[in-house]
């Protein structure tokens, strides 16, 4: 427990703590606790400012932009968690498959995460949606294949130290069936860096919906999202209705920043010797 | 690394920075009056004027390249310093005249003796022909066009009867051969010039025709940097008075927050493009000090394609339903914000027999509910294309979205890139989409043929094929009879306006945001403009 | 293992890495929609004419000869054409490559410039109010959208403060770019002399270079104040300490030096985030590089410079990567037995 006394007591890690509860807790309770709509168009109160009715403002369809933003908490978790599960689930499996089995599966493995790892993660992430068309599922493939190699090689460095261990020879020699080692043995040591990066992660994951939207290839309306929320209303900086441009930005900003602080801290803690690395 | 080293390397940001902000003073130096500065977002592309191009490349070649007539401009009333094309209205160019003969089948043009190409050869009827016969057999796109709509195959219907006297033998009479003889794309070539970049693989210069320009303007290009900007110079001894302007710089600026800051600024003269800005941001425009704002009605139509090859939209019954449950009555002020013209009918409003009565449809969701009821098909969920960047259509659909859904339909809106989108239109991939079409032609029948007619593959994006008005779009169009001409366009429109073949969205005004003290603009149907007579004060 | 050893395996590494490159963004040309031939023949095109342009571009060939032909391509220069240019994809990037380099180089500058003294203060105060900030700063720089950051700079520093230059590229209208050496117009006029092109392009680097700096600062900021703390706790420290050294002394001096060593190896990974960076930057400012070509290219789904743009990326990030790896064996040996 001394990763949540560290998170409790490092001051910006509690902070960034916070925000990401409230975050979980607003998209959990979504349509509970909005007040609007969030898809309906209002022809009424289209472009309205902040006020006691809106409390964000509306949008150009006079959608509630408050009640867009709780809403889009859900789509934006749900990319981040989805991608990063994905990325997590086919990383382990690719990781453990290569360390375990070694010689050449692990050497095609090893220059197929090469290959992806050549690529910055984002330019990959653009040339992949591109290639499949920005669907929800799209966009969190390309995200999930650009981060597959980051737990690949968690794992399968892992892998290669049991494998080498003497208690590992022992345990097979004894019958243990593999999976049991696996459990036993590999994934305790590989449980703290694979938090700290699925942090991580996730943030970035929130980040890279948010540009591909701004270059025309995000996930796609009516969805309320923050990414393209924010894409779209940073057109509104020069037109006046700065409520568009702030209030997506900052949900985007403030959740990022809180995974990050949050990952930051469980690294320093759980993997002092993924320091700084990614 | 000691602290004096350290201190420096972190004081390397701050020094660029200083020298940076010692430039500032030459921010505000003025601006060369005789110089026009335009923002867009296209490149040139190709410069052959036979091909079909970008934004970038079409407006180049309009100013770059002369053609044989000019569509003909008017002052618009109440709005001084603008001008507009007029319908069937031309201006001389490089014909000083023109007659018809044979009823119209055949058009003599007279050309003017003392134009000459940079070379210094002159422009006579050989290289009109050259160019007519070019677009004939060159790998362009006016080797499908001059055919179909001006009943030409073969170069030897292009006569040179003397040195400047230069005629078109059409089959029968055509009531678009003005028209179609005005097109940028039969701008005129120097015909050795061009030889002299020909290959064998290449006969008719594609290739250097792609990259350089190869006749007379009233401007040459002297820089095409894609992705930074294209500079015109005015061409010296031009055959006409020389422009005002001596320099056209067009910028490249990709992002449209910046667009609208630098016309605030008054940093650029104007933005132009397709759109270039958003109805809204030049609605935020309006009234901007030092700024104006131009927009005329055009003939661009929008609307709601419906595949009426697919169900439930091969139904005639759920098109109408689908008519009648848009919602225009919210798109027109807070898409268009009143740069538009609500459609009427499937032919353009300036259009000549266009009918503004005929279409019953407005927005009224319990009709609507009952022709879907009556109509026995069982709407469902079906995907509504639209195209990445074109922001009308993108808030159009969410508009048109919530009101499909209340007829049943679960509407889920895809975005596609330009080509994308276009590759599944052609195959008949879209189930709904958005859809616009300009005429360059001002023509009812040139804009029927190529929407409705079954035979139109790739423009007919609806998929709608009924013998009836295909026979009738065969006879009329090129029939000369203006009465009969305009009589049986009420037809066709009666007959598509009942079909319901379209969903009926606007026709787009063309606006332009530009310094308040530029004069001169003048907007042709084919929409790309020239920047002869445009000028200060 | 000596350093020649380490360098030549190495080196071999990056051959199979690179043929898996373009593997990968071939499958991604082939998978992309909106048939280039299409897009070639213009929208009215007849079913033979598309048909004939298929041929002549090998589209109807079968995948492993286009591949094949890719490579060949790829090894004689040959990028293919631009559509939207109408241009050899070569000759654009070499018209734009200078561009993306000098707007790359700036924001490394500031990056570093900003970074290192962040992560330095930040350990040094650890766990005070500065700490705090310098966190926040350094890590607010990579939690915020860049073109949310790139658009708000421009609206406060061009159009409300007027201070900033217009975002038109990387020139002022009324400057000629200095005489081409390296095509980076900071150098170039530094070179020559040309004080007026030198301002004018500082200027303009200004904020595209500002605000990618601060987004890919991060990673720099955190590293330097880990190793840093790391250092400061270190036993030759306290006995610098007990010395008597000032703190100056101690932290500007050794402990500096040594947390700069592990640096080297986040350069690598800044240089990824700033090629990624770039394509969003460099369309908010209209910067005439690589990242805008890309962007316009993807929207008129122009497969060629996309594919190419993307393997350029690649293989320069394969070569930075290897360059910081010989760098880092060189520094400090112990990597080579890894």
């Amino acid at each position: 427990m001394t990763a949540w006394r560290r998170l409790a007591h490092d001051r910006l890690s509690f902070v960034g703590l916070v925000a990401l509860g409230l975050v979980a807790l607003a998209a959990g309770s979504a349509p509970w606790i909005t007040p609007y709509d969030p898809d309906a168009p209002d022809a009424e109160a289209t472009l309205s400012s902040v006020s006691a009715h809106h409390w964000m403002g509306t949008d150009v369809y006079g959608r509630d932009q408050l009640s867009r933003i709780v809403h889009a908490s859900r789509v934006d978790l749900l990319v981040a968690l989805g991608a990063t599960a994905m990325a997590l689930t086919a990383g382990t499996l690719i990781g453990a498959l290569s360390g375990y089995r070694g010689g050449w599966t692990d050497q095609i493995v090893m220059r197929a995460i090469d290959a992806v790892m050549a690529f910055p993660a984002f330019i990959l992430a653009m040339g992949i949606t591109a290639a499949l068309g920005n669907t929800i599922t799209n966009v969190v493939v390309a995200i999930a294949i650009t981060h597959v190699p980051i737990y690949t090689r968690v794992i399968r460095g892992e892998m290669l130290k049991v494998r080498e261990m003497e208690y590992a020879e022992a345990a097979r020699t004894v019958g243990n069936p593999v999976r049991r080692i696996v459990l036993r043995h590999l994934l305790p040591n590989c449980v703290p860096p694979l938090i700290v990066q699925a942090t991580l992660a996730m943030g970035f994951a929130i980040l890279t919906v948010a540009a591909l939207s701004f270059i025309g290839l995000g996930i796609l309306p009516p969805q309320s999202e923050w990414g393209a929320m924010t894409a779209e209303g940073a057109g509104n900086i020069v037109s006046g209705e700065w409520w568009l441009f702030v209030f997506p930005g900052l949900a985007i900003m403030v959740t990022v920043l809180a995974f990050n602080l949050v990952g930051d801290t469980l690294r320093d803690v759980l993997d002092p010797r993924m320091r700084g690395v990614r | 690394m000691d602290r004096r080293s350290f201190l420096k390397v972190s004081a390397t940001g701050a020094v660029v920075g200083a020298a940076a902000t010692a430039a500032l003073p030459r921010r505000s130096q003025a601006q060369d009056p005789k110089t026009l500065v335009v923002a867009w977002d296209t490149d040139i592309d190709t410069l052959d004027p036979a091909f079909f191009k970008a934004v970038g490349g079409y407006v180049t070649v309009a100013n770059c390249y002369d053609t044989v007539i000019g569509w003909k401009v008017r002052p618009i009333p109440g709005k001084p310093g603008f001008f507009r094309s007029q319908p069937a209205e031309w201006e001389p160019m490089i014909a000083e005249s023109w007659s018809k003969e044979k009823d119209g089948a055949t058009l003599v043009f007279k050309i003017r003796r003392n134009v000459k190409f940079p070379s210094g050869r002159p422009v006579n009827a050989h290289a009109v022909k050259y160019c007519f016969d070019r677009g004939l057999q060159s790998p362009g796109y006016m080797r499908l066009v001059i055919p179909s709509l001006i009943q030409v195959s073969s170069p030897d219907q292009f006569e040179v009867r003397d040195d400047y006297t230069f005629a078109i033998n059409m089959k029968a009479p055509s009531p678009m051969a003005m028209d179609v003889v005005t097109l940028s794309n039969n701008a005129i070539i120097d015909p050795d010039e061009a030889k002299a970049h020909a290959t064998k693989d290449d006969p008719w210069a594609s290739e250097w025709l792609k990259r350089n320009i190869g006749g007379v303007g009233p401007y040459r290009l002297v820089k095409n940097e894609p992705g930074v900007e294209i500079v015109l110079e005015s061409t010296k001894g031009y055959w006409r008075p020389a422009p005002y302007f001596e320099r056209i710089v067009l910028k490249f600026v990709p992002n449209e927050t910046d667009r609208v800051l630098l016309l605030k600024k008054k940093a650029i003269d104007m933005v132009v493009g397709r759109p270039g800005l958003s109805p809204k941001n030049v609605k935020s425009l309006e009234g901007e000090p030092g700024l104006k704002v131009f927009n005329v009605p055009d003939t661009t139509c929008h609307w709601l394609c419906m595949n009426a090859s697919k169900p439930p939209f091969d139904n005639v019954k759920v098109r109408q339903a689908v008519n009648y449950a848009i919602p225009l009555q919210a798109i027109m002020p807070n898409v268009l914000y009143g740069y538009g013209t609500p459609m009427k009918s499937p032919v353009p409003h300036l259009t000549p027999g266009y009918s503004g009565t005929l279409s019953p449809y407005k927005y009224d969701i319990e009709k609507a509910k009952q022709l879907v009821r009556e109509s026995g098909a069982t709407p469902g969920p079906v995907e509504l294309a639209v195209r990445v960047g074109y922001t009308t259509h993108e808030q159009a659909s969410v508009w048109i979205q919530r009101e499909l859904e209340k007829l049943g339909f679960k509407v889920a809106i895809v975005k596609e890139t330009d080509a994308a989108f276009r590759q599944t239109a052609i195959k008949g991939g879209h189930a709904l989409s958005l859809e616009s079409f300009q005429s360059w032609v001002n023509d009812p029948w040139y804009h029927l043929v190529f929407n409705f007619h079954t035979k139109s593959k790739f423009t007919n994006a609806s998929f709608y094929s009924n013998p009836v008005l295909d026979k009738l779009i065969d006879e009329a169009m090129h029939e000369t009879d203006l009465k009969k001409r305009a009589g049986n366009a009420l037809v066709a429109q009666k007959i598509l306006i009942d079909d319901a073949v379209w969903g009926f969205l606007w026709y787009d005004s063309w606006t332009r945001v530009m310094k308040a003290d530029l004069t001169g603009l003048e907007k042709r149907w084919d929409t790309f403009e020239r920047y002869y007579a445009a000028r200060r004060g | 293992m000596g350093f020649e050893r380490y360098l030549l395996r190495r080196i071999a590494l990056v051959v199979p890495t690179l043929v898996g490159v373009t593997l990968i963004t071939f499958v991604l040309t082939y998978l992309l929609p909106g048939n280039p031939a299409l897009v070639k023949a213009g929208s009215l095109a007849t079913p033979e004419h598309i048909a004939e342009m298929e041929h002549k571009m090998g589209l109807d060939q079968p995948i492993y000869v286009q591949y094949g032909r890719y490579v060949r391509g790829l090894l004689s220069g040959d990028l293919g054409e631009s559509t939207s240019t109408g241009r050899p994809v070569l000759e654009d990037f070499r018209q734009r490559v200078p561009a993306t380099l000098e707007l790359t180089l700036a924001s490394l500058l500031i990056a570093v410039g900003v970074g290192i003294p962040l992560g330095v203060l930040s350990a040094v105060h650890r766990d005070t109010l500065v700490d705090h900030v310098s966190r926040l700063i350094g890590v607010g720089g990579v939690a915020m959208p860049s073109f949310w950051t790139g658009l708000l700079l421009i609206y406060v520093f061009f159009y409300a403060l007027g201070v900033a230059p217009a975002p038109l590229g990387r020139l002022g209208p009324e400057i000629t770019p200095p005489t081409r050496i390296t095509g980076l117009y900071v150098v170039d006029a530094l070179v020559t002399g040309n004080g007026r092109a030198l301002a004018s392009s500082l200027h303009h680097l200004m904020l595209p270079a500002i605000t990618l700096g601060f987004a890919v600062m991060a990673p720099l900021t955190r590293m330097v104040r880990a190793t840093m703390l790391e250092i400061l706790e270190s036993d030759f420290v306290k006995a610098a300490w007990a010395a008597g050294l000032t703190p100056r002394q101690v932290i500007y001096g050794d402990a500096l030096r040594n947390a700069l060593i592990p640096v080297i190896t986040v350069l690598g990974v800044i240089f990824g985030f700033l090629m990624a960076g770039n394509v969003v930057v460099e369309i908010v400012y209209a910067w005439p590089g690589l990242g805008n070509y890309a962007v316009t290219s993807l929207m008129t789904k122009d497969s060629g410079p996309i594919q190419s743009f993307v393997l350029f990326v690649a293989v320069v990030y394969v070569l930075v990567n290897l360059a910081v790896d010989l760098l880092y064996g060189l520094v400090d040996p112990r990597i080579r037995l890894r």
